[in-house]
């Protein structure tokens, strides 16, 4: 579904990917972890087209869409669910859950899809006319995966989920992975907090300094010495 | 003095919505694309003299004249938007040197075009209305409600379509409405357009009411502004709320006060306001 090879891409003179190569079978969760400032937000960021790369091609479903916009590559149903929530704080619950189909020529017929996000995330329902802004962490991240769902997409990015959140919350939220995952969405997951990726995903790559240093099963990876070492605080 | 206090209070809400309808392009032009476009008030100089052509050298009917002059202005702001603002966007100082260097270049050509002379077409609706004793001069309580209207719509069309909710959004990030599948691009030139058109009905409606120069246009931007902050930069109904507060205080300032200092009075009254909610009136509401 996607196939990302010799990927490269610099801020300035500072090459932030080298070479960087994986790929994503249908239906598959496979997560990037990697310290900060590995690449991992970048890597996403290209994926959607935020950010230029300077060689590579990005294959989605057979088609290179390098050249693509943001606007179709998100029509295409490759959707990033940022860094750091990025809701839209002066928008109510509802009016941002919008906005994720904003591009979709039935936007205005999303009763059954948000219905399906009050489902997943009954809290946003009870906060729907709520300004978005208002609500903690936890919940704003809900919001930005819910947004993100109402996009459609076919291979969802998340990029740090967990960041800044309580561990009881980081638990929720790998529930919350692994139930899209059940009912068959793609998941591409940058992480930090390593025990959470390596417990939601089927396959790993590890992201050090721009370059991917290992790669495979998650399962077996998060047995690694290395990995336990580095990621895991064993 | 009842009626002079009236009549200077509707004077004022007049004057405040024109200057209202003036920092809502403000207000939009800069949440959407960083720049401050002091050039509106030449834009609204633009459609005085558009409505005033059309409607005393073409013979147009007045309310035909100040459509077809809010057209032509729309078109000038296309036209300036993708030759100059569009490579200013996000960049506060270089929209400022460019919407500056614009009125100089706008009021040179209508200089040259229609003289220094003042034109004049305040005959277009005679007549007042007596309301319990007060007298309202018809074209004022028609500007004033055209204007309300128009404000009004403007902040329905931002909170109930989707491209005034992606105009929004986009406001609060915009790099977040790119990942929501917003042409941003196209949704910038839009606004711009929007806002001068905005401008450009303003001088339509004001040239109903006084005469007009080529300079008409440079008290009004600055008032424009100094609403949109007294509103709070980012609020459509602030905006029109700013101007009106300002339009109000100066009118009413000059009936107990001198009124060669009326342009004080908004002052005082923006600086007494950032005084106590430096984030303006109304600076987290749309």
């Amino acid at each position: 579904m996607l196939d990302v090879s010799n990927l490269n891409v610099s801020y300035g003179k500072q090459k932030v990917l080298r070479d960087v190569a994986f790929r994503l079978d249908k239906g598959e969760v496979v997560t990037l972890i990697g310290s900060n400032a590995a690449g991992k937000s970048t890597t996403l960021r290209t994926l959607v087209g935020l950010k230029k790369p300077e060689s590579g091609s990005i294959k989605f479903d057979g088609r290179d869409v390098v050249a693509s916009s943001t606007v179709d590559r998100v029509k295409a149903g490759l959707v990033l669910v940022p860094e750091g929530r990025q809701i839209f704080p002066r928008l109510t619950v509802y009016e941002n859950l919008l906005m994720g189909a904003y591009h979709r020529a039935d936007r205005d017929d999303t009763g059954d899809d948000l219905e399906r996000i009050f489902a997943l995330f009954p809290r946003l329902r009870e906060r729907r006319d709520q300004r978005a802004g208002s609500m903690s962490g936890g919940e704003q991240q809900m919001l930005a995966i819910g947004r993100g769902l109402m996009s459609r997409p076919t291979l969802m990015l998340l990029d740090e989920p967990t960041l800044g959140l309580a561990p009881i919350v980081i638990e929720e939220l790998g529930q919350i992975v692994r139930n899209l995952a059940r009912d068959g969405l793609t998941i591409l997951l940058a992480e930090q907090n390593a025990v959470m990726a390596l417990g939601c995903a089927d396959r790993a790559y590890v992201l050090q300094s721009g370059k991917i240093v290992t790669s495979g099963n998650a399962k077996d990876l998060s047995e690694t010495a290395e990995v336990k070492q580095m990621y895991l605080g064993a | 003095m009842t009626q002079l206090v009236i009549g200077q209070m509707l004077n004022g809400v007049i004057v405040g919505s024109l200057y209202g309808i003036i920092a809502l392009g403000v207000t939009l032009t800069f949440g959407l694309t960083g720049i401050v476009n002091f050039a509106l008030g030449a834009f609204m100089m633009f459609g005085a003299y558009a409505t005033w052509y059309l409607y005393d050298v073409v013979g147009l009917p007045y309310p035909a004249a100040v459509l077809g002059a809010v057209i032509f202005v729309s078109i000038v702001g296309y036209i300036s938007d993708r030759a100059l603002f569009q490579f200013t966007r996000g960049n506060l100082v270089n929209g400022l040197l460019v919407s500056i260097g614009m009125i100089s270049v706008f009021e040179a050509l209508v200089l040259a075009a229609f003289t220094t002379t003042p034109k004049d077409l305040t005959y277009v609706l005679p007549g007042a209305l007596h309301v319990a004793g007060i007298v309202l001069p018809k074209i004022k309580v028609a500007v004033c409600v055209v204007f309300l209207a128009v404000i009004f719509g403007t902040y329905l069309a931002l909170t109930r379509t989707w491209l005034g909710r992606a105009a929004f959004a986009y406001a609060q990030n915009p790099e977040a409405a790119a990942l929501m599948g917003v042409r941003t691009g196209r949704l910038q030139t839009i606004v711009v357009v929007y806002s001068t058109a905005l401008a450009g009905l303003g001088g339509g409606l004001y040239a109903s009411m006084y005469s007009i120069e080529p300079t008409i246009g440079s008290a009004y931007i600055l008032k424009a502004v100094e609403a949109a902050i007294l509103a709070g930069v980012g609020s459509v109904i602030g905006a029109l709320g700013g101007g009106i507060i300002l339009g109000v205080s100066e009118n009413l300032g000059s009936v107990f006060f001198p009124s060669a200092f009326r342009d004080a009075y908004g002052l005082v009254f923006l600086i007494a306001i950032l005084l106590v909610r430096p984030g303006g009136l109304f600076g987290d509401r749309p």
